[in-house]
């Protein structure tokens, strides 16, 4: 079962890789009914044709990476779009582009896994817009030779486990995406750098301009933000969905906010979420808004009666992650800021997915499931569906002012 | 003996290689004493936190706060919260092996990507959440926590 997902994973990257060798343009502006313009990248979600992204409600796009000031480019596919992360991430195994060797070796920690690899300056093109002299983690456990393939540490001895973590991300197949393209409210990363020559790998300082950051921020004008423009969502599902990120906010013709709510984010790019579980309940709660979420993580099972789904000893099946509800469910939310002003309610409802899922949806919107960390609030992706959500760089400006703020 | 002598020499390595990650931590399942010597590595403040049934130990350095759950002499159970969760091969210590082994069983998922991880290892229960630059977790034994203590009480 794995062993031919992996070959039909690995088919699928060599058609892409193929196309996308030599190609020295953008990517294609816009989805068939939404803005277009140099500052637009497609973002699709089609688990069930895409080559590598093939878990549901991921949001994927692609980016052209170039040898510095070179057109000898590269453009891949399959990049899960991330507001919750900084930084653009390939894993090696996607990228035939000869780079120069690095000595820099980066961990970068996410909630649900760990990479490593090493970081190259390359030429970064979004869109069709200017191409971007920026670092990336080119995503490879077995960079310096810390990791195996398959993302182990090399042996029992604990001080050869570099990242100090179980295992890191091992492929593309694993993961569901070929890289991740972090656009947070935040420009730089927040990983632990080390110089890998000569071995062993030593902890280093790099300055500001030697690290992992997202691109948007270097970009000549659309460079203050990003919006993350989704089609509404039935709550049937759908198979497949595609949307708009566009860069800039207020910079071009098509990024112009209007009436919308402005939310400063804290210095962890957080907001405050008031959570009412029934009628005139509230919990305030640590919110985020993250399109790397696929789903709705808050609250948990018990204290808000919601079955889980039935777990599965087959981890490729196991859903017990999720709530399944046996009739749908109505909540409401509050976002706002510590000082309570702007705020704005969102309503939403929870429903059991399993039939959506097994009918090929590979798009769910009202999908939720418990959050390990009582007193969050994680908007994942159907918090997106049917809105445009504005993430504004930190030390940047923009007409909905200053970053960091998430705006919808 | 060789499990100290072990640790000891993964501070060593870790103080040498690492410049910022904390070296040493009090080990799962191990005496509360090992605190100092977290304190230490970490340069961070203690404090402690009295509980029933039960006292939490918290450290907080520049971007990582751990706590670290103590019942009668016996660290059960490991909170963190930050930009990097502490190293888990210290933090765990001999149960870092079944923890890399479950890991490595889960390692598949679908067809929805999960926002943490939760892996039941033979002895140890580890969860991770949040999002990258405000990383989140947990570890502890089972068969340690004190009654009347449930896991969501370990954060």
């Amino acid at each position: 079962m794995i062993h031919q997902k992996c070959m039909a994973v690995l088919v699928g990257m060599a058609i892409t890789l193929l196309l996308g060798c030599g190609n020295s343009g953008g990517s294609s502006p816009s989805g068939p009914s939404g803005p277009s313009g140099p500052n637009v990248l497609t973002i699709t979600i089609d688990p069930a044709s895409a080559a590598v992204c093939t878990f549901a409600n991921d949001p994927c796009t692609q980016v052209t990476i170039c040898q510095p000031g070179t057109s000898t480019c590269q453009t891949i596919s399959d990049i899960l779009v991330d507001t919750g992360s900084s930084g653009l991430r390939i894993f090696s195994s996607a990228v035939t582009l000869t780079l120069p060797s690095s000595h820099i070796g980066e961990c970068l920690f996410f909630g649900s896994g760990t990479d490593w690899g090493a970081v190259h300056t390359v030429d970064v093109i979004l869109g069709q817009e200017p191409a971007v002299s920026v670092p990336i983690q080119v995503v490879e456990p077995t960079f310096a030779g810390q990791y195996t393939s398959t993302g182990q540490p090399p042996s029992n001895i604990p001080a050869s486990n570099i990242c100090g973590v179980a295992a890191v991300e091992a492929s593309p197949s694993q993961v569901g995406h070929n890289g991740i393209l972090g656009v947070g409210v935040f420009p730089f990363d927040s990983g632990l750098y080390y110089n890998c020559v000569p071995l062993p790998c030593t902890g280093v300082a790099v300055p500001h301009s030697q690290q992992v950051q997202n691109p948007v921020g270097l970009l000549p004008v659309d460079n203050n933000g990003v919006i993350v423009a989704l089609p509404s969502v039935p709550v049937s599902g759908l198979p497949s969905l595609t949307g708009s990120l566009i860069l800039g906010i207020g910079t071009a013709s098509n990024n112009q906010p209007s009436g919308v709510t402005v939310l400063p984010t804290d210095s962890l790019g957080r907001i405050v979420t008031h959570f009412h579980p029934s009628p005139g309940t509230s919990i305030q709660e640590v919110g985020i808004i993250d399109t790397g979420s696929s789903l709705l993580f808050f609250g948990d099972s018990l204290s808000l009666s919601i079955p889980l789904c039935p777990s599965d000893p087959d981890p490729l099946k196991d859903l017990s992650f999720l709530y399944c509800p046996p009739s749908p469910l109505h909540f409401s939310a509050v976002n706002t800021v510590s000082s309570g002003s702007p705020s704005s309610l969102v309503n939403f409802q929870i429903i059991d997915p399993r039939a959506l899922l097994s009918a090929g949806n590979g798009v769910i919107n009202n999908l939720g499931g418990p959050t390990f960390f009582a007193g969050t609030f994680d908007w994942g992706l159907p918090f997106f569906f049917g809105r445009k959500v504005y993430v504004g760089l930190n030390g940047k400006n923009s007409v909905l002012g200053p970053g960091p703020f998430l705006a919808y | 003996m060789k499990r100290r002598l072990v640790l000891e020499m993964v501070m060593l390595f870790s103080l040498l290689a690492i410049i910022d990650l904390p070296g040493a931590w009090a080990v799962l399942g191990e005496p509360a004493s090992s605190v100092e010597t977290d304190r230490l590595a970490l340069a961070g403040q203690l404090k402690m936190i009295p509980a029933q049934p039960f006292t939490i130990q918290e450290i907080n350095s520049v971007d990582l706060a751990v706590r670290e759950y103590v019942s009668g002499d016996t660290v059960f159970a490991v909170a963190w919260r930050g930009k990097r969760p502490p190293n888990l091969v210290s933090l765990l210590g001999t149960y870092f092996h079944e923890y890399q082994e479950a890991s490595a069983a889960a390692a598949s998922t679908g067809p929805v990507r999960r926002g943490g991880t939760r892996i039941q290892a033979s002895h140890v229960v580890v969860e991770t959440g949040g999002h990258a630059g405000d990383v989140r977790g947990r570890a502890y034994i089972p068969s340690l926590l004190p009654s009347g203590v449930t896991p969501e009480m370990i954060q």
